[in-house]
């Protein structure tokens, strides 16, 4: 049984694995120990701990992200850490892995589309009547904190700020986009 | 009043909490307005200078403008699940916002007729404003482009929409205005086009902002692409907005004497805000304010210590008294606590009244008071712009997601003969890529780790090519004004303080869906041109959906919202005269888009903060010449 501080510190390398950012970036954007906190208290400690042992580095370690039990916790990591939002786990997942289970608020309509900014349902009800930011039971999908939407990684990843927050600077957008690590087909910017 | 240019941005410590209800009741003002928004705070802040008083009822929550309160929106908004355009404004029942989300039909039977607008149909408008202090332009955009001179007589030039009272040369020199105040980046040389002029040697408080290089990508395909069109031949190009939004000063400005950006508002000292830094989120919210919002106005209007303003006061009522049709009073619903309905009732009395608070309100709250004027067009001719969306991903990395939201377009199919068939259109470069359209980037996080299943540098590369590739083209395509298009109330339909809510009716008229349909094809061939692979998609299911000649569309809102007390030459066929003072009470003016005969593909809010500009200069006059006492009412 490992300590919290060990266990912390498998989650960092969990994590810089799956999202391809250094153990060093990650510590840096200061909201490691808040997501293993949101993933303990949403999907369990006990299954984090088995997909923390069932990922090795390495192609057999990639299985976790295609795992029928493993898969939905693995990805969710992976989004927390991009976009700094805890998305709903599927509740027939949850159902069957004895994640906690909540009362989840059915989505409002079908059809919505082109909501400003993006797509997560709605959470203006009773959440936004209290004035709290993160009540679970409540709301199936949502950011962290503040803090978590401003270090979403999404952005790094393609050379830009999230929206409203690390401001690269005035006429900054006038250049091509400097893209760290892209190995695409692409080329770093410009045309080709 | 002069002041220090250095405390151009100090918000007078206590202004907004000096009165209350009962000491306003108990005074006479020169001026009592109705919305602390752009068009209130412009003809608070000229009257205050010109020596009158003046009251600002507002219906949203407000305390001093404090940069900590406005950080607390920005706070808000990170932390929001839905990044809508209010969403760093706090949910407050008793002056409810629209929300693009709440577009959906609203029946007696409805069960939940819990959003503001009730919506009558056919067509279901996900339009929105804001209301907080400071209004609309806290979530604008900062587009802040002119109406071109064949804008003003469109219903003689082309046969469609209504002309107005007055002409672009009229109001050119309020243009002027309105631009030193909102602050415009832009460069003559861009905007000489169409028929628009300047006076020789103008040029704009701030050079153009650049390009991005997502426009520059787009140029490549579009500059020099021919557009011929009943008759007229078109050379497109890629060209920047004109944007309220601080850039570099140009210091040719006001005869070589320069521009001091007006930075972030505080009650002390904020060195932030006198420059765009890129932040990509001028929709819902400047993080440092250098986008130009109505509080900028509203501090200098305080600091001249004429002007007392009411919050959380919903204006309920305009009181008329009978005999002469003079505006009384008026009535308003103050509530202590946003989440309690409780509230009290108070009255104001002034020489001069004037609502201020936008063409759904304006109209709302002079039906609800009884009051549809002689023409029977308030309320009438509602307009919005129609936004036709477009998007594709271009064979190369473009950059997107960086820069202002908006830095570049196409603006030459505003204007010409065509209009006789068709609406024109602006078209808009969104630096935010398809998030309007899609959800994006979130949408496509989705698609790719849980679609795909790819994680590590698969992601990285796949975030990549997906994001920095995306084009969106936003057609802003001219409504007509119908006057069918309305705004009505219902007294079925009221809010948790028992004021009648905002009916709408509206359908797109055909001519705007003419302009749609002809974009649709043009953005086709602009992606062809391009290499651009077109991932457009209209759903039928949404409620925004229309049909037109064989195909569907989505339609969106723009906020733009005009009309609903249009100016004109008589009482019969307007509801103001050309300085928006109302043509059945003598002392009422109702300013704002409402005032707007056409909006043609114009951003509204320079033009109506240039109509606020001018009437200010007709009720200062009003005010000295009219020697009638206020009429005070016995309560």
């Amino acid at each position: 049984m490992s300590g919290h501080a060990d266990l912390l510190d498998r989650f960092v390398a969990f994590s810089a694995e799956a999202t391809a950012f250094s153990a060093v970036d990650l510590w840096g954007t200061g909201q490691a120990a808040s997501y293993l906190a949101t993933v303990q208290e949403e999907a369990g400690d006990q299954i984090l701990r088995d997909l923390l042992e069932a990922a090795r580095p390495g192609p057999a370690g990639d299985q976790v992200f295609t795992d029928e039990k493993l898969g939905p916790l693995a990805r969710n990591i992976v989004k927390l850490w991009y976009s700094g939002v805890w998305y709903e786990l599927p509740p027939q997942w949850a159902a069957r892995f004895g994640a906690p289970v909540k009362a989840v608020p059915a989505q409002r309509r079908p059809g919505q589309h082109g909501v400003a900014g993006h797509s997560l349902p709605d959470s203006k009800g009773p959440l936004e009547q209290q004035g709290r930011q993160r009540t679970p039971a409540r709301c199936a999908s949502y950011v962290v904190s503040a803090a978590a939407y401003t270090e979403g990684l999404l952005w790094r990843a393609i050379g830009a700020h999230p929206s409203g927050a690390k401001a690269p600077g005035y006429g900054s957008w006038a250049v091509p986009p400097e893209i760290d690590g892209y190995e695409g087909d692409h080329g770093k910017g410009g045309s080709r | 009043m002069a002041f220090d240019i250095d405390s151009s941005a100090i918000f007078p410590i206590g202004a907004a909490t000096r009165t209350t209800p009962q000491i306003a009741a108990r005074k006479s003002y020169d001026v009592v307005i109705v919305g602390g928004g752009v068009s209130g705070s412009i003809l608070a802040d000229q009257l205050s200078q010109a020596g009158h008083s003046a009251v600002i009822v507002e219906a949203g929550p407000g305390k001093d403008v404090q940069l900590d309160e406005y950080e607390a929106y920005l706070s808000r908004f990170y932390a929001a699940s839905v990044k809508d355009n209010q969403a760093p404004y706090p949910f407050n029942p008793n002056a409810r916002m629209p929300r693009s989300a709440d577009a959906m039909p609203v029946t007696p039977q409805t069960p939940d007729d819990q959003y503001y607008i009730v919506q009558d149909g056919p067509f279901c408008t996900d339009t929105t404003f804001t209301r907080v202090l400071g209004g609309t332009t806290m979530h604008w955009e900062g587009k802040a482009l002119r109406m071109l001179p064949e804008d003003f007589d469109t219903a003689s030039r082309f046969g469609h929409g209504r002309d107005w009272p007055l002409g672009y040369d009229d109001i050119e020199p309020y243009y002027r205005q309105a631009e030193q105040e909102l602050g415009v980046s832009a460069d003559v040389e861009d905007q000489r086009y169409l028929g628009m002029t300047f006076p020789p040697g103008y040029v704009y408080p701030m050079r153009k902002m650049p390009l991005s290089y997502l426009d520059q990508v787009v140029a490549r395909g579009v500059d020099g692409m021919r557009v011929d069109l009943d008759g007229d031949r078109y050379d497109l190009r890629i060209r920047s907005f004109p944007q309220a939004r601080n850039g570099v000063p140009n210091p040719d400005y006001d005869g070589g004497k320069g521009y001091q950006p007006i930075g972030a508002i505080s009650t002390y000292q904020v060195e932030e805000g006198k420059r765009c830094q890129g932040n990509n989120n001028c929709v819902p919210i400047c993080p440092v304010q250098a986008k130009y919002h109505a509080g900028k106005t509203l501090a200098k209007a305080l600091r001249t210590g004429k002007v007392d303003i009411v919050t959380q006061a919903v204006a309920s009522r305009v009181h008329v008294d009978k005999e002469s049709g003079r505006i009384s009073g008026i009535e308003y619903k103050r509530y202590q606590d946003p989440s309690s309905p409780e509230h009290t009732t108070h009255t104001v009395h002034g020489r001069v009244y004037v609502l201020a608070a936008n063409a759904i309100e304006n109209a709302r709250l002079m039906l609800a008071s009884g009051l549809p004027s002689t023409s029977d067009l308030v309320g009438r001719n509602l307009m919005d712009h129609a936004y036709l969306l477009r998007w594709a991903l271009l064979p190369e990395i473009a950059g997107t997601f960086r820069g202002t939201n908006c830095t570049g377009g196409i603006t030459e199919l505003r204007g010409g003969r065509f209009r006789e068939r068709q609406a024109g259109f602006a078209v808009d470069i969104h630096n935010d890529g398809w998030g309007w359209a899609t959800g994006s980037p979130y949408s496509d996080l989705l698609a790719i780790v849980d679609g795909q299943r790819k994680h590590g540098r698969d992601l990285r590369a796949a975030l990549v090519s997906q994001l920095s590739r995306q084009l969106l083209l936003a057609f802003m395509i001219e409504v007509a004004p119908e006057p069918a298009n309305r705004v009505t109330v219902d007294r079925r339909y009221r809010d948790p303080l028992g004021n009648l809510k905002p009916v709408i009716s509206f359908r797109v008229p055909e001519y705007s869906l003419a302009g749609a349909s002809f974009g649709f094809d043009l953005a086709g061939q602009i992606f062809t041109r391009l290499g651009a692979e077109d991932h457009t998609t209209y759903d039928p299911r949404d409620y925004s959906y229309v049909e037109y000649a064989g195909r569907g569309y989505s339609i969106r809102g723009g906020n733009h919202l005009a009309g609903t007390h249009v100016m004109g030459k008589t009482r019969h066929d307007s509801v103001t005269d050309p300085a928006q003072r109302s043509w059945d009470h003598e002392n009422l003016f109702l300013v704002g888009g409402g005032s707007m005969p056409t909006i043609g593909t114009s951003n509204i809010t320079l033009t109506l903060a240039a109509l606020a500009y001018r009437s200010a200069s007709f009720i200062d006059t009003q005010l000295r010449t009219e020697k009638a006492p206020a009429v005070i009412s016995a309560r």
